[in-house]
């Protein structure tokens, strides 16, 4: 993680309920313009801190700071949030509630007029203005909420679940609308359930469970740490089992078999590249790599490897000695999807 | 602006804007001045309640006893015609008073009415005074007192009500108070009522659509609910001032063109009384009518405000409209209190009920409007008033403590003795 001083602070934050403590000591720390993934089960806590970093509730102990002052109400102009539970007034003109809610937060009449314009048009909801939120399908309401979310031009925007209820094609525009106001400047926390939104877009992460911060950090630096020593070989010629210090990883969690294979990633592959080699979850960890030739000879597979002891350089001292051709070695990390669940079992009291 | 001015502008134009406001604005004018035009024409052009009571006076003692007068319009005849009976059935408005032939003065039996439909009050009432009547001057003649000396010994005393002030005597009406202090309180409890459940209903919009987690990352939620509060009380009196107006207006019309004339609209208006309700005209002079509509507007808004206040708490509390009642009735019961103590009240407008009634803020409102046209001592007044102050800014502070607990929680409807619990909770 970066050492220039936080964007926003969250510091020793405690709320309680009369009977249960919703967060419990929980410490963030969001770098400016970066994106923050904020991930956790059902029930962590995740609405309870996102709440309190919108100051719709106060912590009981604790603190938070922006840019190293103490948050004020005045910096909720300063703010643009999308809850998760999306709605708007049902019988009011969209673009009246648009320009309503910018005022509110603290926009002119004018300013936040021109900013509905600017928004409208580049969202391609400008023809739907007059347009009561009940008469629009569902995935334009989506639209108009993320315009009212950021019409102020928060630098500070909090999405929970930016990405439900979105098609995929509206959801890559919302991808790219976000990735500009990162680029503009903005700092973003997600809340989010998906990971796949995680890996591609935040740059850190906070784990929350049971209403505590069990994991956090930069996310390369997260997968690093989860590292369990699997590479993927690409070579010609037969592994001969067993090898001293290396181990046939079994498929990752394939005990319950609840994590697919395709969850894993290589670092160097691109992933979607990687998913369409359709590794097989069961059987057979030998497959053809696309750039096999028909000629079964010189067929070059893939062998998953674990470390169990011992470097790389042994391995590939092995390799040699076995004449086995490599012609790749990759390191594959496991996911965001497996660190979740690892972390939050692991934290199971 | 502040926030809550936001809101309150925004309560105000959508419910301006909406077709129902538009539509009820317009619509009501109509139908309030229908209930001034259509009374009057009834009487005017509509029928009748003529009603023709033959009188078969077998005994002798009742000739002359009953007198035509106005609608009911008596006939004597001597002997029973056979077909009455079926006359009856087939005649309409018709009546038989059958007379037997021997009655004894002091236990006087034997009057029958035969009628298609039982007679009403007024009917029968008349029937009876004119028997009572008849049998007390034959009594008397019996002991040889002279009736017509008897009638001279009721006296009619005109009592004219002064009330003693610091400034002197002043002429009071009892009427007009009456009827003046009624309108005063219904109007209330109509205001209060109307737009406090506009307030319930707008509270749980908020909540239902989710809007509200949008707005309360915006707003504080003391200023939402404040800004709705004064929005919608805004609305209302827009809506009031446009009735009023044209109500009049529309009563104005109707007696210059259809009705023609203001002596018969008004008389019309006041029913078969037109001394009683031209007095109550008259004794609206008496009234401090400047101080009356000043008090009035001010019980008006602090009564609203405390109530709205209460009935945006309880929007609050809710997920959706159909779970409100259970928690709007222990809020309505003291308005009903008040209306029913009103009616006390109006019988004897210094007894301390009525001085409790009126002290307490939750009925104060209503209470006060019905005693105020009687006359309210100066300290009474202030008393109420300050505590009315201090009563709004309560119930504000509870509903405001219990709103932004409710905005955020979903799921189980809370209990009432949740809602108090909620007043403690750190948010």
């Amino acid at each position: 993680m970066s050492t220039a001083a936080p964007f926003l602070e969250v510091r020793s934050v405690v709320k309680r309920y009369h009977n249960h403590t919703a967060l419990d000591e929980v410490s963030l720390n969001l770098q400016s313009g970066r994106i923050f993934g904020l991930l956790g089960p059902n029930g962590a806590g995740k609405t309870t801190l996102i709440r309190i970093i919108n100051q719709i509730i106060g912590p009981d102990e604790g603190q938070l700071l922006l840019e190293g002052r103490p948050l004020s109400y005045a910096d909720t102009h300063r703010m643009g949030y999308l809850p998760e539970e999306r709605g708007l007034y049902k019988k009011m003109k969209i673009g009246d509630q648009a320009l309503y809610l910018a005022q509110l937060r603290g926009l002119s009449a004018r300013d936040a007029r021109q900013q509905v314009r600017h928004w409208f048009t580049r969202l391609d909801i400008q023809g739907w203005v007059d347009k009561k939120v009940e008469e629009l399908s569902k995935g334009m309401q989506q639209k108009v909420q993320f315009a009212c979310t950021v019409l102020h031009r928060p630098d500070l925007i909090i999405l929970d679940e930016p990405f439900s209820g979105f098609d995929p094609v509206n959801a890559e525009v919302l991808k790219q609308e976000i990735l500009n106001l990162q680029r503009d400047g903005a700092t973003l926390l997600f809340s989010t359930h998906r990971m796949e939104t995680v890996e591609e877009m935040c740059q850190d992460i906070a784990l929350i469970h049971k209403s505590k911060v069990v994991l956090s950090g930069e996310t390369g630096e997260i997968r690093r740490r989860f590292s369990d020593r699997t590479y993927l070989l690409r070579h010609e010629g037969e592994f001969q089992w067993p090898v001293q210090g290396v181990e046939r990883p079994s498929i990752p969690n394939s005990d319950s078999e609840k994590v697919p294979l395709s969850e894993y990633h290589s670092e160097k592959v691109p992933s979607s590249e990687y998913h369409s080699e359709k590794v097989p979850s069961s059987g057979s960890d030998v497959v053809k790599a696309p750039s096999a030739h028909s000629n079964e000879e010189s067929a070059v597979r893939e062998t998953r490897v674990r470390l169990t002891q011992g470097s790389l350089n042994d391995l590939l001292a092995h390799c040699i000695a076995q004449k086995i051709e490599l012609h790749s070695v990759e390191e594959i990390r496991p996911g965001f999807h497996e660190i979740f669940i690892k972390t939050v079992k692991e934290s199971q009291p | 602006m502040s926030k809550a001015g936001w809101v309150a502008q925004r309560e105000f134009m959508v419910r301006v804007r909406s077709r129902q406001f538009i539509i009820m604005t317009l619509l009501g004018p109509f139908l309030f001045s229908l209930m001034f035009v259509i009374p009057a024409l009834l009487a005017r052009y509509g029928g009748s309640d003529k009603q023709t009571i033959w009188v078969h006076d077998a005994s002798g003692l009742f000739a002359g006893a009953f007198q035509t007068e106005g609608e009911v319009v008596f006939r004597e005849f001597d002997r029973q015609p056979d077909g009455w009976r079926d006359s009856l059935k087939s005649g309409k408005d018709l009546g038989f008073l059958l007379i037997d032939p021997a009655i004894d003065l002091n236990k006087p039996t034997g009057f029958r009415y035969y009628s298609d439909q039982p007679p009403g009050v007024a009917t029968s009432d008349r029937i009876t005074r004119a028997i009572s009547d008849r049998i007390q001057a034959l009594k008397l003649k019996q002991r040889g007192l002279d009736p017509g000396f008897v009638d001279s010994l009721r006296t009619n005393i005109d009592l004219q009500t002064l009330r003693l002030t610091g400034e002197g005597e002043e002429n009071s009406s009892t009427g007009a108070a009456t009827v003046v202090g009624f309108m005063a309180a219904f109007i209330m409890y109509l205001f209060i009522f109307l737009y406090g459940s506009m307030v319930v209903r707008g509270v749980v919009e908020e909540k239902a659509s989710r809007v509200m987690e949008v707005l309360v990352a915006s707003v504080r939620p003391f200023d939402l609910m404040l800004g709705k509060i004064l929005g919608i009380a805004a609305v209302g009196l827009a809506q009031f001032v446009v009735w009023i107006a044209l109500t009049s207006g529309l009563v104005a019309l109707a007696q210059a063109t259809i009705l023609g004339g203001t002596e018969a609209t008004s008389a019309q208006m006041a029913g078969s009384s037109p001394d009683g309700f031209e007095g109550i005209m008259l004794g609206l002079g008496t009234l401090n009518l400047p101080f009356l509509l000043s008090m009035f507007l001010f019980y008006f808004i602090s009564g609203y405000l405390l109530y709205a206040a209460l009935f945006a708490a309880i929007g609050s509390a809710v997920d959706n409209e159909s779970d409100t009642q259970q928690l709007m009735f222990p809020v309505t019961i003291p308005i009903i209190l008040a209306i029913i103590v009103a009616q006390m009240v109006v019988q004897n407008p210094g007894s301390p009920l009525s001085f409790w009634f009126s002290m307490i803020p939750l009925t104060a409102p209503i209470l006060m409007a019905v005693r105020l046209p009687f006359g309210v001592p100066a300290w009474e007044l202030a008393l109420s008033m300050s505590l009315m102050v201090v009563g709004f800014l309560a119930t504000t502070w509870i509903a405001a403590r219990i709103y932004r607990v409710g905005v955020l929680m979903y799921g189980k409807k809370p209990t009432f003795k949740e809602l108090l619990k909620w007043i403690t909770y750190k948010v």
